[in-house]
């Protein structure tokens, strides 16, 4: 389960404390596919950090899969989000450099939970899951959109995580292309009981989702405008 | 997949910058270490070369021609000197040892030097021991040779050769008809000798077709000449090996129609037996004195002699100014060197912020899959020690190179040999100075991106 609780999340700028997300109360259950509607800015991402522990709140408690991150110091949030927290980005974002294999072999090398073997087995097989066995030493450069961001769901599935927080996954590619690839991670995470939640401004994807959220209504920074100087 | 497969895939994405950073490092020490190598090499020949010798006397002329042609083999002799000086020098109290010297001649480009034992050390037993095959010289005709000319020439024990006059390269002089046969084989280690052919004085003697006896190899005694040819040049028919010189008599030989009974030598008439001591000549001889003011007073007695033509040379001053030329040198190279290694430690520094600016967004993603900092950190860190170590690894193995190239162009043009495959003193400060420097060149690159947001480079 997730629960965030009493969160405001704020930044710094120029002109003073920019609050982008107050949030009283936001439970999600264990195993629930949720989508996260709201237009660019309105705070989707933020809630989405707040979620993988990359940042920490103002104020408020944050909870996932029964832990306190706000309990936790900057190392110990490293390796909770390696190991129970998968991140699909709006831009795929897979590393230029490395294989297809490699990009899907990167979190279990950061988690160190798996043998150098074991990775290139598992992430063999989660390639093979989103039907890319035959692109497993092909570049990033060397994939299309669709087959980077089926790359992308098997690199956030690779250490047996608990919740898939995906950013706009769809963002950047074609409709056709895109309704595919939701199907699929959709589908992997309902046999493997994983926790996904999706921001999204499509709302054609949002309405797609068992449980719709709308930040509009959630985010009090955003009803209230609240802007402290 | 580990850590060091992200880092080599880093510098493989760009890698004309990484091998040119790399390369770069490795000129740098190569400058270094080549440097370190020829200075530290010259000096220890330098300071090893004498055996102890302080005390330099030839013909005169100056006095560091006359100290590198006699220490190190290298330059022309400035003539000869009296064999007189050295009887002389050998009863003196203040000479603790007095070491013959008779140059001339060569074969193939090495130079045949005359002595005798108290040239290798001053126990024979213990001379002994400085070969690694046969023996030493036992009778006039055997020569041993330095272990580099198994090598460079056709020579090895049992192998008989004549000598060339002069010492300057092979062939350029007239042959002897005098055959020397080896005998012995140095071991590999003794410097400049190795490039020698060390005989006794009577054989280089003998191949001037100056006969005289009493003066072998382990033996010290009175020279006595039995017999001079006065037109050494032409004898190309008889050899030293025919002479018994115990027993040959002077009229039993005549050399190309003329007697010896037509010459006369320093006033010397043939007609005696035994020619006088007066009459022979040394290219140098070695003095090592009891003490320095036997020193002092010995070579300004020398000096201003007037019983011979001659110099004595210390040989102290002559290796301390030889010293003094290759520091003012190494100083100058050094600072050429070291501002080229800057330049190489400025250019892992720029290839690693570029790589950290280029990178960033790579890096907020693996933060965001859950790496470390510290982790993240360390990647780019490794990446600079992988250019430092291949960078070290290259510049040593060049710098060896380069120094053994130089060491043999400084072998074939002075004489002086350096052995430049071992560990010198001060190499592993030099590699691990360029290694904690390079170290410290990465540190500003992986500072820069500690505190990183990740969220602020993922587009």
């Amino acid at each position: 389960m997730i629960l965030l609780e009493n969160i405001e999340r704020g930044y710094n700028t120029e002109s003073g404390k920019l609050t982008v997300v107050d949030i009283p109360r936001l439970e999600i259950e264990a195993g629930s596919q949720v989508a996260l509607m709201g237009p660019s800015g309105s705070g989707k991402t933020t809630i989405l950090n707040l979620i993988a522990g990359v940042i920490m709140p103002s104020r408020g408690r944050v909870r996932v899969d029964g832990i306190e991150l706000n309990d936790l110091p900057q190392n110990q949030r490293d390796i909770f989000r390696t190991r129970r927290v998968g991140y699909i980005f709006q831009r795929l974002n897979l590393l230029s450099t490395l294989t297809a294999l490699e990009n899907v072999m990167l979190p279990m090398l950061f988690a160190g939970e798996r043998s150098k073997n074991e990775q290139r087995t598992r992430a063999k097989e989660l390639l093979a899951k989103v039907n890319l066995e035959h692109r497993l030493e092909h570049r990033p450069s060397q994939l299309s959109q669709g087959e980077a961001q089926r790359v992308a769901i098997a690199r956030a599935l690779a250490n047996r995580v608990k919740v898939v927080l995906a950013d706009e996954p769809t963002g950047n590619i074609d409709y056709q292309t895109g309704r595919e690839i939701m199907e699929l991670l959709r589908e992997i995470c309902t046999e493997k009981n994983i926790t996904l939640l999706t921001a999204t401004h499509n709302r054609e994807l949002g309405n797609s989702f068992p449980r719709l959220i709308d930040i509009l209504e959630i985010n009090q920074a955003l009803t209230a405008g609240k802007e402290n100087s | 997949m580990g850590v060091f497969t992200l880092v080599y895939r880093n510098l493989s994405n760009k890698p004309l910058r990484s091998i040119l950073t790399i390369l770069s490092v490795a000129l740098g020490v190569i400058l270094l270490l080549t440097i370190l190598i020829i200075s530290s090499g010259l000096q220890e020949s330098i300071v090893e070369g004498p055996r102890g010798h302080d005390l330099v006397i030839g013909a005169p002329g100056s006095p560091t021609q006359l100290t590198l042609s006699t220490l190190f083999h290298y330059e022309v002799p400035s003539g000869n000197i009296d064999y007189q000086v050295f009887e002389e020098l050998k009863g003196d109290e203040r000479v603790k040892k007095a070491v013959p010297m008779a140059l001339g001649d060569s074969y193939q480009g090495h130079r045949i030097v005359g002595t005798d034992y108290t040239y290798f050390g001053d126990d024979p037993e213990e001379v002994e021991d400085l070969l690694i095959a046969g023996r030493f010289i036992e009778e006039a005709g055997e020569a041993v040779i330095g272990a580099k000319l198994i090598r460079e020439t056709d020579l090895e024990i049992g192998s008989t050769f004549k000598g060339v006059h002069g010492i300057e390269g092979a062939h350029n002089g007239h042959e002897h008809d005098f055959t020397y046969e080896v005998v012995g084989i140095l071991d590999e280690g003794q410097g400049v000798d190795d490039r020698v052919i060390f005989t006794d004085i009577e054989s280089v003697w003998a191949a001037h077709h100056v006969y005289a006896t009493h003066y072998s190899f382990f033996e010290e005694g009175q020279a006595v000449i039995h017999k001079i040819d006065s037109d050494a040049c032409t004898h190309d028919d008889h050899s030293h090996n025919d002479h018994s010189h115990d027993d040959h008599s002077h009229d039993d030989h005549s050399h190309n129609g003329h007697s010896h009974d037509d010459h006369s030598h320093n006033g010397h008439s043939h007609d005696d037996f035994h020619y006088q001591a007066g009459d022979l000549e040394l290219t140098a001889i070695l003095v090592e004195s009891t003490d320095i003011q036997a020193l002092s007073s010995l070579k300004n007695e020398l000096n201003n002699s007037s019983d011979y033509s001659l110099q004595a040379a210390a040989v102290s001053p002559v290796l301390r100014q030889l010293m003094e030329v290759i520091s003012e040198g190494t100083t100058v190279v050094n600072i050429f060197a070291i501002v080229t290694l800057a330049v190489a430690l400025s250019s892992i520094l720029l290839a690693l912020l570029s790589s950290v600016a280029e990178g960033r967004s790579d890096m907020a993603v693996m933060r965001m899959l859950g790496a470390s900092q510290i982790k993240v950190m360390l990647i780019v860190f490794l990446e600079g020690v992988v250019i430092i170590l291949l960078g070290l690894l290259l510049g040593t193995l060049g710098g060896y190179l380069v120094a053994d190239f130089v060491s043999s162009y400084l072998e074939s043009t002075t004489g002086i040999v350096i052995n430049v495959f071992r560990l010198w003193p001060q190499q592993d400060i030099l590699l691990g100075s360029v290694f904690f420097i390079g170290l410290g060149a990465c540190l500003l690159p992986v500072i820069s991106i500690y505190g990183d947001e990740p969220m602020e480079f993922i587009d």
